[in-house]
């Protein structure tokens, strides 16, 4: 039986973790404190801190969340530098589980899928936030479904009219005798 | 491929970023859900493309030591789970479903993968309750992704068919097993022919062929000469086994009927193994009921014992006409025994049923005719059968024997199945007319009968006839 060489430290099942984050992604959190200290008031550095804090020992989903509510707190411009700096930093930290694990293509698919929802979000900006944030969610929804069907389709699991599949899901009870 | 309870939790978290915004009129805070929906799109993208290249790439072998085993023994399966490094990086774990009736040692069995992991295997002990033929389940292969929003199960098509049968109770086989062992393998005929070994020289004439002349033998000694081979031929075995209502006969699993499919079984087993053809008859009231055509393909030997296996006894339809049937009893009434005539004659009349009739419709001479007709060899006939029919038993191995055939017939004596164990003595006469019928057709040169006994039944029979006459 083979082994993995280099066991990954940061997969740990636990949600709290003492070396959650990585080098690239502490950076990263320093430069969003850093632009929070600097546009915040008293009481929306302190949140800042304390959110930022708390992203250091949290997976990478959780430490996005907690940034951006720390970035968006201190209450920058759209097109400031602050935001567009921050968003770019909070990225970094996002994208942190790609840089343990060996996904083949994964920076391309995420970039890809990052501008698909950027694009849903520019097209219907001017038809106010009820309806892009709407669409946002439809947009993620049905890429999600489309490519659970693919996959699906792929691994031959879905049954047509004329052919029973040759494998099944592990929602579906497959038929064996004996 | 289905999503996990973190995949709802990162949905419900942008959504509330959704809500956020709307409800403080900050369209900032669609940046938030940008990224997790960016993330939940790009991850399904790049692990399911993962999913599909583990399914196509993972390997699991599921064998089992052997392919058949007796009721209450133990099989050893053992599976292996193989898989490139290529797609190493995605956990996986194996579930092998047991299905009703089986017991592995240990259970569940799950096999995990962890990242990293490329090989891995286990071993099982399966025990099985019941007869028959088990199609074990698929193992089912589940992955998952490595940031955990997605999981994939899929079935992967390494399930062995196991045959388990009843382990009937000794069996009495009357004339040696080693007569029957020295038929199956390698055989040599007493014909000379072409071959491989070089039996002898002869004088050439006409008709031989001409690339068997030896010219070193016909230089020498001025006359054309041929080399004469040993010849070597493969002997095809045609198996004829009779499920009749008559072989029904008996306790529940010591029948008749369950003796003959463990020798029909052990017939075929012994084939394959030595790659001789056998072709399989199976015997109906009405005719033939399966035909497993003569090949010597591994496949045909497994479909031969399968066929065996989903055999069962059937009703028996009756052709007789009683009124020859009377005649014929009041003839075999004047027949003295005791004369070779009358032994002879007494095989006819004893039988009830008219010549004609019966020889057209027979199943036991219509599938000896019918496999002489797709054979061009002398063949040798495995016949599995009871001593209801006497004069059909004859007349079937009369049909087989010509054409240098061969016969192997195993008897099974039904007084001994059907009388009681309380009145196994009355049976002891018809045990004796049994035995009677068994030495006259075992004369034969190129017949060989096995008495197809139980041999508790046989011992019993015999204490009973020692206490009765001592």
């Amino acid at each position: 039986m083979s082994q993995p060489s280099h066991p990954h430290n940061r997969d740990s099942k636990s949600l709290v973790t003492i070396r959650a984050r990585d080098g690239v992604s502490l950076g990263a959190l320093a430069v969003v404190t850093g632009g929070s200290v600097f546009a915040g008031g008293d009481q929306a550095t302190i949140a800042a801190l304390g959110g930022l804090l708390l992203a250091c020992i949290l997976p990478a989903l959780p430490a996005y969340g907690l940034g951006q509510l720390a970035l968006v707190s201190t209450g920058p411009e759209l097109a400031s530098p602050l935001f567009i700096g921050g968003q770019a930093a909070l990225l970094v930290v996002l994208f942190e589980p790609l840089r343990r694990h060996r996904l083949p293509g994964g920076y391309i698919r995420l970039l890809l899928a990052l501008g698909l929802c950027t694009g849903a979000v520019v097209a219907s900006y001017q038809r106010g936030l009820v309806i892009t944030g709407g669409l946002l969610c439809l947009v993620v929804g049905a890429a999600v479904y489309l490519r659970r069907r693919l996959t699906m389709v792929q691994l031959d699991l879905v049954s047509t009219a004329s052919s029973r599949p040759a494998a099944q899901s592990s929602h579906d009870s497959p038929e064996h005798d004996g | 491929m289905h999503v996990t309870t973190q995949w709802w939790a990162a949905a419900i978290v942008g959504i509330i970023f959704v809500i956020l915004g709307v409800l403080t009129s900050t369209p900032l805070w669609l940046g938030p859900t940008i990224g997790i929906g960016g993330w939940l799109v790009g991850t399904a993208w790049a692990v399911n493309h993962g999913f599909v290249r583990h399914h196509d790439a993972v390997s699991v072998m599921y064998t089992v030591d052997k392919p058949r085993a007796a009721v209450d023994t133990t099989l050893t399966a053992s599976i292996t789970v193989e898989r490139p490094e290529t797609v190493g990086w995605l956990p996986a774990r194996v579930q092998v479903p047991i299905p009703p009736g089986v017991t592995a040692t240990p259970a569940p069995v799950t096999i995990t993968l962890p990242a990293g992991t490329t090989e891995t295997s286990v071993t099982v002990t399966l025990s099985f309750a019941t007869a028959g033929r088990f199609t074990m389940p698929s193992p089912r292969v589940s992955t998952t992704g490595p940031f955990g929003l997605y999981t994939c199960t899929t079935l992967q098509d390494a399930a062995p068919t196991l045959t388990i049968y009843d382990r009937p109770s000794a069996v009495s086989l009357g004339t040696a097993g080693p007569a029957l062992l020295n038929t199956y393998g390698s055989h040599q005929t007493d014909v000379p022919g072409p071959g491989i070994k070089v039996e002898g020289l002869r004088e050439y004439v006409p008709g031989d062929d001409l690339r068997r002349i030896d010219w070193k033998a016909t230089a020498r000694l001025n006359t054309l000469y041929v080399r004469e081979a040993e010849s070597q031929t493969e002997r095809q075995t045609v198996l004829l086994v009779d499920h009749r209502a008559r072989m029904a006969a008996g306790p529940a699993g010591e029948r008749i009927f369950d003796y003959a499919r463990t020798i029909g079984v052990s017939v075929i087993q012994t084939a394959a193994s030595l790659q001789d053809p056998i072709a399989v008859y199976t015997l109906g009231p009405d005719g033939i009921t399966n035909v497993v055509q003569l090949t010597t393909a591994r496949r045909t030997h497994a479909e031969a014992e399968a066929t065996l296996y989903d055999l069962t006894p059937t009703g028996d339809a009756s052709t007789t006409d009683p009124r020859t049937a009377t005649q014929a009893q009041t003839r075999a009434e004047t027949l003295d025994p005791e004369t070779a005539f009358g032994q002879t004659l007494l095989t006819y009349f004893t039988d009830s049923t008219q010549y004609t009739l019966r020889t057209q419709a027979d199943p036991l001479i219509s599938a000896v005719r019918r496999a002489q007709r797709n054979s061009n060899v002398p063949s040798l006939y495995i016949i599995i059968t009871t001593d209801a029919e006497p004069t059909r038993l004859q007349e079937t191995l009369d049909l087989a024997t010509r054409s240098q055939g061969s016969v192997l017939l195993f008897l099974a004596p039904s007084c001994l199945y059907t009388t009681p164990q309380a009145e196994l003595e009355t049976a002891y006469e018809q045990y004796q007319a049994f035995t009677q019928l068994t030495r006259r057709l075992d004369r034969h040169p190129r017949v060989t009968v096995f008495e197809l006994t139980p041999e508790a039944r046989l011992q019993q029979l015999v204490a009973k006839r020692q206490q009765a006459t001592t």
